[in-house]
């Protein structure tokens, strides 16, 4: 007992003597709440941070947003030459979403700029990536819109348009970006008058962007690699001929979907694949008033399936010139064909598959009138 | 360690070797004929002390004396019960006339006088060989009320009081059983203080009560008056964080304790019975989940043992989430939180420490002082010093909330030892996460949880039902299942019968046991 | 013999071997594995499962010899005075350098997750404080810690059930893409993990009931930890691609660290806490079996005064190695120790036992 006790004070007396070597206390930290990598000049990198202060009173709490730039050499770089400018200890631990300027992903492999995001264990690897038209650096330098700081208000753009199913959900983690199978999409952000707004996906070959699609595109872009957010609307026209006014529009709510993929070899080793698409849909718009009628109905099925599956073919038209795989095609081909995979050029090969694209959409609801 | 073994050292041993001194009873003196050569033996043995009442009571044809102490002795009493029937007598025939309960015959004089410490009143008769003590003592109990800090919402509402007479009275009626066992100890070289322990022959391990009875007698204390002081000698581990004794003010939980096979003792002038042996659960069960049903009682178990957890970790949690880990907080409470430490100039471990350490002396100086004043210290203690340290600056609003929260999850626990004992757990591991973060408090749990598993009351585990694990304990230690669920009483105070029910849900149309 | 106050059940022993086996393999398994076995990883781990549910019947058959004795009391019996000893000796020292090894991976991956700047000694100390606070009582108080944290290990494996959300099962095709020999390669690699049920030469004669119950309980203990490792290493495999594994040594964290639920974010820190406890176990469980191993070499009957200075030995044996180099010669070294000790030495114990005819006293029962 007692040289139980004995050993038991020495040995807190040797841990409190020694003090706490990893601390970092809240309090001192200065921490990002949004990031952006822009082109800068020689080959640098243009990185813009804000930082999100807060300041906690009885009346409530008080935003603000400190905007830093610096031009350096790489990420860590960057790092350090921010927290010269930073009072306080700069801490990247907490971004919410990095934004990569349009030029610069268009240019540059961004990967090596990430490194440092999957190498330091305290690094937010759920934070959101999105591309912005122009440079990113203008769009942090917006600071503040209404009460929200700029990178509050960016992540919970992204957060919404992630369930209304504009944006795929994506984070640093689920970038891929060291797998051969999958290319990735990222939120594709415009300037609108010093308000940022969501204007489609990038398309990205790689780790380069190729091109983009409309908030539209995306939409169906999601649907046809299955991946549905929380709820996914679609105002469509509802006639064959051109749409007048909104009386030929009619708008959907997907509730299931029901996707069949399958990349066909053949014997002589031509890939095609096969893609169907089954939506179950509500109709929550429809301004003609005719579904009580069951052909109308009908034909409304027809006009939007049609109209879907030519929309499909021109994205998947698009992807391919873009070299864009985003449904994972070259994946299955790794798994269920790997002999194939090993002797295929894919960046060649890619762009002629031939796709066959069929959208078949059934409405089994109208809301609470037909 | 020399200067170790000086502190810590103990006198355990000793006192197990001076046991058998202790019980060599006082040298036999025989009653003497003449009544002088008695009376002066008596004053002297008690040193000529002055309350000592020398009344001499002509008994028909003989002289007799009446001596006892005024101070103990009832004088009602000796008026009724030895005066008044004497005096009456038509010859001189104690034995006969003496009308009181308890008269006891003595030729030893020794005996007599130190039943005359204890309230007897002793007649010495002329030309007899023997003496009367009869037990006039004076009786000031107060009330059967019901314990101030055991209180039962629903169910009975009386409790043990200073008279360990009485006390025994109130577990009896409790339990009608002629298994019922009482064995009587007298404790303290100089307070002979009576003790008891009871249990039930046909239940209670007789191991168990043979290790007690061996762990009572070795007790060679002068000074056992309370018995508190006791549980100190008997249990186990002294120097362990955790209480392995139960301290109970009420009837009914000794006796449902009793019906496990467990061990209470009593003692004169604590109102209070000790049970042994006990799991850490027991402390976390009140008479109160008894008295409600099933659902509710296990809600509310639940909820207490979920407070243990929070009262030792929510406080070193924070500290490690602030001084090491803030990645984890999720994104608006990050903000929030990090809005309201940044003015702060210490570092958590000692924000925490000085608000823990103001809660316990609020806490220390409202139960000081008497109930109307104890009640606004609360208030200001609670609104205007958890209010101005804020304004300040000295510490963050949410740690105002977690030690707020701390305070009351520790103060849940039912029983006061349990409740200490929480309270002393978390400073150590509020330490180790200020050390070590995430790592500090794994490390400092692992080792209370070790400590758990390896201490033992009375040689029965201390976790059980946990560890060792048996599932089937599990129903009256974390919830509490309807009565006719729980067949087997729990094993740890190895019961000599298991089983205390078969199916007692009659009737086909209810829930099936 | 052996006090009834010392014995422990079937079930209390099976969790005692699940916990000496699951250990910190859990972290390293899925990307070593890997390396060799590509996306066949998990049939690696069934392979290596069912060879130490080989290696453990062989055990129970050595010890079903002598079921009133432990390894350490029978060699002396089995092998003669000296030869005794000396298996002894190497028997202690394996026991020491794999829990030595398993703190090593520790402190690796606490170094290089949560504390950077932290001396080594300190975590490494703490680790073996709390250990040795446990590993001086009796197999019987030490199962019961065993059996209380052995929650532990389904809440590691629901947290990690989470990161199914980001899975693609196309990974895991084509299977057997490898081929035979790599995948008996990675079977090799993840036997290391596997080792723990060893157990059973030490604990055979304090557990309750017939040799039967003791030989289901290890098989239990064998399958469920094999169960637990293909699951995390099958998790792994479908998260990550193959190209991303073979950068992260620690896929398991590394596949919980993005994870956010609505209270908490980091899930990794939290995996990591709760997974120091299953290592301390691991420790527990070695250190435990190194002093008893010391304590029969220096022919005493308990083994507590004998914990503090394993402890202190395997404190300095897990300080020496700090770089990646070392760290992997030693894992080399200790592997082919363990696999003398838990593979070959067994073997031809239960061979000199059959060709001898030694038998213990009571050994007519089994």
């Amino acid at each position: 007992m007692r040289r139980r006790l004995a050993w038991i004070v020495i040995g807190s007396a040797i841990l409190i003597l020694c003090g706490c070597w990893d601390q970092q206390l809240l309090k001192n930290e200065r921490n990002v709440s949004i990031g952006g990598f822009d082109q800068g000049i020689d080959g640098l990198l243009r990185a813009t941070v804000s930082i999100r202060d807060i300041q906690v009173s009885e009346s409530g709490a008080n935003d603000s947003s400190e905007v830093h730039s610096v031009l350096a050499r790489s990420t860590q770089h960057a790092r350090e030459l921010l927290n010269q400018e930073v009072s306080g200890g700069y801490s990247p631990v907490k971004i919410r979403v990095l934004l990569l300027g349009e030029e610069f992903v268009r240019n540059h492999d961004f990967l090596p700029y990430f490194d440092v995001y999957y190498r330091d264990p305290k690094s937010p690897l759920n934070a959101k990536v999105a591309v912005t038209k122009g440079k990113a650096e203008d769009l942090i330098r917006i600071r503040k819109i209404g009460n929200k700081t700029i990178g509050l208000h960016i992540d919970d753009l992204l957060k919404g348009m992630e369930q209304t199913t504009a944006i795929p959900r994506i984070n640093i983690q689920t970038l891929h970006p060291l797998d051969r199978g999958y290319d990735f999409a990222l939120p594709y952000l415009v300037n609108k008058g010093g308000m940022p707004s969501l204007n489609g996906i990038a398309l990205f070959s790689g780790t380069k962007m190729t091109e983009i699609l409309n908030t539209d595109e995306s939409r169906l872009y999601l649907l046809l690699s299955d991946s549905m957010g929380r709820d996914l609307r679609m105002t469509l026209k509802s006639k064959k001929i051109n749409a007048s006014n909104s009386y030929d529009y009619v708008t959907i709510d997907v509730k299931k979907i029901q996707r069949k993929l399958k990349v066909k070899v053949s014997n002589k080793q031509d890939i095609s694949v096969k893609l169907h698409l089954k939506l179950r849909v509500t109709v929550v718009e429809d301004p003609s008033n005719h579904l009580y009628d069951i052909t109308v109905m009908n034909n409304l099925e027809r006009i939007l399936s049609e109209q879907l599956t030519d929309d499909s073919k021109m994205i998947v038209h698009k992807m391919q010139k873009a070299e864009h795989d985003g449904f994972g095609i070259a994946r299955r081909l790794m798994s269920y064909h790997p002999k194939l995979w090993k002797q295929l050029d894919w960046i060649k090969e890619y762009p002629q598959i031939p796709f066959d694209i069929r959208v078949s959409l059934q409405i089994v609801n109208t809301g609470i009138t037909q | 360690m020399g200067f170790f073994s000086k502190v810590f050292s103990n006198n355990r041993h000793k006192s197990a070797r001076a046991a058998n001194v202790r019980r060599t009873p006082p040298t036999e003196e025989k009653v003497a004929a003449t009544l002088q050569e008695n009376i002066s033996y008596v004053h002297q043995a008690l040193f000529h002390t002055e309350d000592l009442v020398n009344r001499s009571i002509p008994c028909f044809e003989k002289q007799a004396y009446l001596l006892y102490l005024n101070s103990v002795c009832d004088s009602d009493k000796i008026h009724q019960l030895i005066l008044k029937p004497l005096l009456q007598a038509q010859d001189a025939n104690p034995d006969r006339d003496l009308t009181a309960a308890s008269v006891e015959k003595h030729t030893d004089l020794e005996k007599a006088i130190d039943l005359m410490i204890r309230g007897y009143a002793v007649l010495f008769l002329e030309g007899s060989e023997d003496c009367y003590a009869v037990q006039v003592n004076q009786i000031n109990n107060r009330a059967v009320n019901e314990p101030a800090n055991e209180k039962a919402i629903q169910g009975a509402h009386d409790g043990f009081i200073e008279s360990m007479q009485v006390n025994l009275q109130l577990v009896r009626k409790q339990i009608n059983s002629r298994n019922l066992v009482v064995r009587k100890y007298s404790l303290g070289k100089m307070t002979k203080t009576d003790a008891t322990i009871v249990y039930l022959n046909d239940l209670a391990n007789p191991e168990l009560v043979e290790e007690i009875d061996r762990k009572i007698t070795a007790i060679d204390a002068d000074n056992v008056m309370n018995g508190l002081l006791v549980l100190e000698y008997i249990e186990n581990q002294s120097f362990s964080p955790f209480p392995q004794i139960l301290q109970s003010e009420r009837p009914d939980r000794v006796a449902a304790n009793l019906l496990e096979g467990r061990v209470a003792l009593l003692m004169e002038g604590t109102p209070a019975a000790l049970i042994m042996p006990v799991s850490f659960f027991t402390f976390y069960q009140s008479p109160d989940d008894y008295n409600s049903r099933s659902l509710a009682g296990s809600f509310i178990r639940l909820l207490r043992l979920f407070s243990f957890f929070i009262a030792i970790a929510l406080p070193s949690y924070y500290i490690a989430v602030v001084s090491f880990h803030y990645e984890v907080i999720p994104m608006e409470l990050f903000y929030q939180i990090k809005g309201s430490v940044e003015k702060i100039p210490y570092p958590p471990i000692l924000e925490a420490l000085f608000m823990e350490l103001t809660i316990e002396l609020l806490r220390e100086a409202g139960m000081r002082l008497p109930a109307p004043i104890g009640q606004s210290i609360g208030i200001v203690g609670g609104l205007v010093i958890g209010d101005a340290v804020v304004r300040v600056g000295l510490v963050s609003y949410p740690m105002i909330t977690v030690v707020a929260l701390t305070a009351i999850a520790s103060f849940v626990v039912p029983s006061h030892e349990m409740s200490y004992s929480v309270r002393l757990l978390r400073f150590p591991v509020m330490i180790a996460a200020s050390l070590l973060g995430f790592l500090g408090i794994c490390i400092g749990f692992a080792l209370i949880l070790i400590h758990l598993c390896k201490l033992e009351s009375f040689g029965s585990p201390y976790f059980a039902p946990a560890s060792p694990m048996r599932l089937r304990d599990w129903k009256d230690s974390f919830v509490r299942l309807p009565f006719w669920k729980l067949n087997e009483r729990p094993i740890d105070p190895n019961p000599q019968q298991l089983v205390q029910e078969k199916r007692s849900k009659g009737g086909t149309g209810d829930d099936r046991g | 013999m052996i006090a009834a106050k010392e014995k422990i059940t079937a079930g209390q022993f099976m969790i005692v071997v699940i916990q000496a086996q699951i250990g910190v393999g859990i972290l390293f398994l899925p990307s070593s594995v890997e390396s060799v076995a590509r996306n066949d990883a998990w049939i690696s781990i069934l392979l290596a499962g069912m060879a130490a549910l080989l290696l453990s019947v062989v055990m129970w058959g050595l010890n079903r010899r002598f079921p009133t004795m432990t390894l350490f009391e029978f060699l002396p019996k089995l092998l003669g005075k000296f030869a005794g000893k000396i298996v002894q000796i190497f028997y202690g020292l394996a026991f020491i350098l794999e829990c030595s090894m398993v703190l090593v991976l520790f402190t690796d991956v606490v170094r290089d997750w949560i504390f950077p700047i932290t001396p080594r000694w300190v975590i490494l100390g703490l680790m073996l404080a709390t250990a040795l606070y446990m590993a001086r009582e009796n197999i019987r108080l030490i199962a019961r810690f065993f059996v209380l944290t052995f929650g532990l290990i389904f809440v590691l494996i629901l947290i990690a059930a989470y990161a199914y959300k980001d899975a693609n099962i196309l990974y895991i095709l084509p299977i057997n893409e490898s081929g035979i020999s790599n995948v008996l390669k990675g079977m090799l690699r993840s036997m290391n993990s596997l080792y723990g049920f060893e157990m059973i030469l030490l604990c055979y004669p304090y557990v309750k009931g017939g040799s039967k119950g003791i030989l289901k309980a290890t098989l239990f203990a064998c399958v469920f930890s094999t169960l637990v490792y293909s699951f995390m290493v099958f998790m792994c495999l479908i998260v990550f691609s193959p190209e991303e594994l073979k950068i992260i040594p620690q896929p398991v964290l590394y596949m919980v660290k993005a994870l956010s639920f609505t209270v908490i974010e980091r899930a990794d820190l939290y995996f990591l806490t709760i997974w120091t406890v299953v290592v301390i176990t691991t420790v527990m469980a070695y250190l435990y079996m190194g002093a008893k191993a010391v304590a029969s070499i220096f022919g005493k009957k308990k083994h507590a005064g004998a914990v503090p200075y394993v402890a202190l030995l395997i404190l300095c044996i897990s300080l020496y190695p700090h770089d990646q180099e070392l760290i992997n010669k030693m894992q080399i070294i200790v592997g082919i120790i363990a696999a003398i000790a838990l593979v070959v030495l067994p073997f031809l114990l239960l061979c000199i036992s059959y060709l001898f005819r030694i038998k213990g006293k009571e050994g007519a029962e089994g």
